[in-house]
């Protein structure tokens, strides 16, 4: 069984949660046990720092007293009490003597010191009497209580109690000759200023823990907590260690305060905690980022092959239907022209493309791309793709009509390429010329004669209507006329119909030629036609051009192997000068044509 | 007589000064311009140790400093040191000094604890007085002479003293301050003993230790140290002289130099410097004449 397999991310939560609960446990287990051993440690610590002051504080009495002990037998100490003895004077000698022990006394003083502190406070050279001859304090008593000495040699520990309210201790060392006292030394220690710095000095630093130094009978001599302040630790938690100083009356005590805090709820602990289960927990997050990266990456991989399956699918589609739609699509790169794809049918007409030129390929007797590629158009300036480009040429290759859209498209690889559609509609053009030439035909029937091809009624009718308006708002007039051929019914029984027939084509196209192009000529039916003249405002004028055109209506005409003539009168109305509507104008100007008619001598009758 | 005494003592300067300012002459500005100060001193109770140190080495040392110029020291002895100083030998013949042969001179001033006397200062000439002295009479321990009750009164205590000195052997040293001719020892029935010429002040005790004589004449100075350095083992009977002091000799053509020295001294003592300087090496003196340290 592979190891991905088991290691699920559910089993790599619960593994790295059981791995964590583990190393806590174990940490706080430890942690325990560490500090059970770290109070013993600090217990014989304590124990240990104190036995060492202890030592120190002993050797240091005990040094102390054999300076003054040394003190006491200084020849010049004895010399003065044998210089008395003598009988020299203080003026004499004697004062010297005394000079010269005041001096040692304070060589001792200064030479004795610790933390830069005198080891002695005062030391007095000390008649036997208790008289003080030599003190090192300025102003000091002038007696001294003098203790029973049984022993000249031995050095006497008094405690005497100082204004602190507790004790101080003083050396009484007797200064003999033979045996016989002759005075004292009394050497004052200086408790405060070098026991307690020493204490202190040797003792725990932040002054937890307090140390005493006791003399005999237990009275405190010097002690690192101040006179008055309370205990930081409640009875239950201190422990004294008492350390005798050698075989001396002195004790030195230790009042240990153990740490009152437990071990769970100490804040250092817990950060401890914290701290190393930082790196469990970063292997438990890291695993299920490992996890998750992996699911991601799978569920990444299933949706792209399903995208490949679907890209593959719609590819697919996508031939079927540009290879099944009736069109020529093909893509070419806009620079190179070079044809990247080709549908089917672009296939079967042209052959294989993909790969070859299009202007090469598509197109014969090219030495370049086509006139009409619409490939510098598809991007505007900022190279974005133009709306579809549609036109229509006929390929003059085969002749057919095709319908083109271009446009540009990305490609695979992200330039634009230049698609083209090319949709056949020869038969749509085709139908397209037959339908114009079909509407046409119907136009010329519905508007022309058919004989003369001459505008008929309607057309006459439309046509004088806009030039009924645009006269008005022009302000020119208009001459409305109506011709009747005067013996058309004669030649057309006599010649036969289809003689008539070719007269009135002639005379139709001898009336387009004799008038003005913006002018209209209409037959009405039979031999009657009418005629709008534009811009006649004069009537002399009008009157001159139609004579013209009766002079040339008149003229024979050739039809076959017959030569005929014809005459024709003219009835006409001018507007403005004629109100009425078009219709009226119309009736007015027939009125006129059988005026003339009527009349004979004038073949242009105006209304 | 006072023709003959005031005659001698004419003699006396103008062949000093005559021969001396021939021999030598060397004041201040020389002094600087050599770039060096020359300090006479004859081994003497702890201004000069002979070792290279003591209370005068020190004071001139520091004088040499102030004047900016090296120190160099030239021991010398008490018969040889006014010659040396001077450039002739001199001695002293009653209450005056007799001059000598003449030597070259090798030094610019005595410091050494030398005793102002009168016919020394015929020699030479002294600073401000540096240091207290006074010549006491010091006998072994067990000798049959019994120290004074102090009177008050100095010249009553001296009496007390010499009254006691009849037939009592007495070491003295020429030419010293404890020339026994100083003090009128020939009055009292002493036995002065003199010593012989070289020996030291600082040999004296010793020399009643070991019996030559029962007692001796000591300079107050040295008498500090012996009572430190043999307790127990003599005793001060009490003064001989009246209060003395010491000062620094020069030569009488130098009064610039001593200008210079008492200027340098004044401001020491004002200073606390020299107490200081005398603490260390006299620190019993102070109860003897504190006065004279104020």
């Amino acid at each position: 069984m592979k190891v991905s397999a088991i290691l699920t991310r559910t089993n790599a939560i619960r593994l790295g949660g059981l791995i964590l609960v583990s190393y806590i446990a174990l940490l706080i287990g430890l942690g325990y046990l560490g500090q059970v051993h770290l109070r013993k440690s600090l217990l014989e610590q304590s124990r240990l720092t104190l036995e060492k002051q202890a030592a120190l504080i002993h050797y240091l009495l005990n040094e102390q007293q054999d300076t003054i002990k040394e003190l006491a037998g200084n020849p010049i100490t004895n010399s003065f009490f044998s210089n008395r003895a003598m009988g020299m004077s203080m003026e004499y000698g004697l004062g010297t003597s005394l000079e010269m022990i005041h001096t040692e006394l304070n060589r001792v003083l200064q030479r004795k010191k610790l933390f830069h502190q005198p080891i002695f406070s005062t030391i007095r050279f000390v008649d036997k009497d208790g008289t003080i001859l030599v003190s090192t304090k300025t102003k000091d008593q002038q007696t001294i209580n003098v203790p029973d000495i049984d022993d000249p040699d031995e050095i006497l520990t008094q405690l005497f109690p100082n204004k602190k309210g507790g004790y101080n201790v003083r050396y009484v060392a007797g200064i003999s000759y033979r045996h016989q006292l002759n005075g004292l030394i009394f050497a004052d220690l200086n408790l405060s200023g070098v026991i307690l710095p020493l204490l202190q000095h040797l003792g725990d630093k932040k002054n937890k823990n307090n140390v005493m130094l006791l003399g005999p009978k237990g009275r405190l001599l010097v002690s690192t907590r101040p006179a008055g302040a309370a205990p930081q630790a409640s009875a239950d938690h201190r422990i004294k260690i008492s350390i005798p100083l050698g075989d001396s009356d002195y004790t030195l005590q230790g009042v240990i305060q153990q740490n009152q805090g437990m071990l769970l709820t100490s804040p250092l602990f817990l950060s401890a905690i914290a701290l190393l289960s930082l790196p469990v927990l970063g292997g438990a997050f890291f695993l299920v980022h490992l996890n998750n990266n992996n699911l991601l990456l799978q569920a990444k991989y299933s949706v792209s092959q399903q995208q490949k399956l679907l890209t593959q699918q719609a590819n697919q589609r996508v031939n079927a239907i540009l290879s099944g739609i009736d069109a020529i699509v093909y893509v070419t790169d806009m620079e190179t022209y070079r044809i990247l794809y080709a549908n089917a049918t672009a296939t079967a007409l042209y052959g294989k493309l993909t790969e070859k030129i299009c202007w090469q390929v598509l197109h014969n007797n090219q030495d370049g791309p086509c006139s009409f590629c619409p490939n510098d158009i598809l991007l505007d300036d900022n190279d974005i793709p133009n709306p579809t480009q549609i036109t229509e040429f006929q390929h003059k290759r085969n002749k057919k009509w095709f319908h083109c859209a271009d446009c540009a498209i990305p490609w695979d690889d992200g330039r634009y390429v230049h698609l083209r559609v090319a949709t056949d509609i020869t038969d749509r053009i085709k139908n397209e010329q037959a339908l114009q030439e079909a509407h046409k035909q119907l136009e010329t029937i519905a508007y022309y004669d058919p004989l003369t091809r001459l505008a008929n009624r309607r057309l006459f009718l439309d046509r004088l209507e806009q030039a009924f308006y645009l006269a008005d708002r022009a302000k020119t007039g208009l001459a409305i006329c109506y011709l009747d051929l005067d013996n058309f019914k004669e030649i057309n029984d006599t010649y036969g119909h289809e003689t008539g027939d070719g007269l009135l084509i002639q005379v139709s196209e001898r009336l387009q030629e004799n008038l003005r192009a913006e002018d209209t000529v209409a037959r009405w039916g039979g031999d009657e036609f009418s005629l709008l003249l534009t811009g006649q405002n004069d009537e002399n004028k009008c009157a001159l051009t139609l004579s013209r055109l009766i002079d040339n209506l008149t003229k024979p005409y050739t039809i076959d192997t017959n030569v005929l003539q014809v005459t024709a009168s003219i009835g006409v109305t001018l507007y403005p000068q004629d109100e009425g509507d078009p219709e009226t104008l119309l009736r007015h100007a027939d009125q006129a044509m059988y005026f003339a008619k009527q009349g004979g001598k004038k073949p242009v009758s105006f209304f | 007589m006072a023709h003959r005494f005031f005659f001698r003592c004419i003699t006396f300067f103008l062949s000093f000064f005559l021969i001396g300012s021939v021999v030598w002459s060397q004041d201040l500005a020389d002094i600087q311009r050599a770039g060096v100060l020359r300090h006479l001193a004859i081994p003497y109770a702890n201004f000069y140790t002979g070792q290279g140190d003591g209370l005068d080495v020190e004071l001139i040392q520091g004088f040499a400093k102030e004047l900016g110029v090296r120190y160099e020291l030239v021991e010398t002895s008490w018969t040889t040191v006014f010659g040396d100083l001077t450039g002739r030998n001199a001695k002293r013949n009653g209450k005056n000094a007799e001059a000598l042969n003449a030597v070259p001179v090798r030094g610019d001033l005595v410091a050494n604890g030398m005793t102002i006397l009168d016919w020394r200062t015929q020699v030479v000439d002294f600073s401000i007085p540096t240091f207290p002295s006074g010549v006491w009479l010091i006998a072994r321990a067990d000798s049959s002479l019994t120290p004074i009750t102090p009177t008050g009164n100095q010249l009553q205590d001296i009496k007390l003293v010499r009254a006691q000195l009849a037939h009592h052997g007495v070491l003295a040293l020429a030419d010293t301050c404890l020339d026994p001719g100083l003090y009128g020892m020939d009055s009292t029935g002493a036995v002065v003993k003199l010593q012989p010429r070289g020996r030291k002040l600082n040999e004296m005790i010793p020399a009643i230790l070991n019996h030559d004589a029962e007692s001796t004449l000591l300079d107050v100075p040295d008498a500090l140290i012996a009572l430190e350095r043999w307790p127990g083992l003599i005793k001060v009977i009490g003064p001989i002289s009246k209060h003395q002091l010491m000062g620094v000799a020069f030569r009488k053509d130098s009064p610039d130099l001593k200008a210079a020295f008492n200027k340098y001294f004044q401001r020491i003592k004002k200073d606390g410097t020299y107490t200081e300087m005398v603490r260390k090496y006299y620190p019993a003196v102070f109860r003897y004449s504190a006065d004279f340290f104020k």
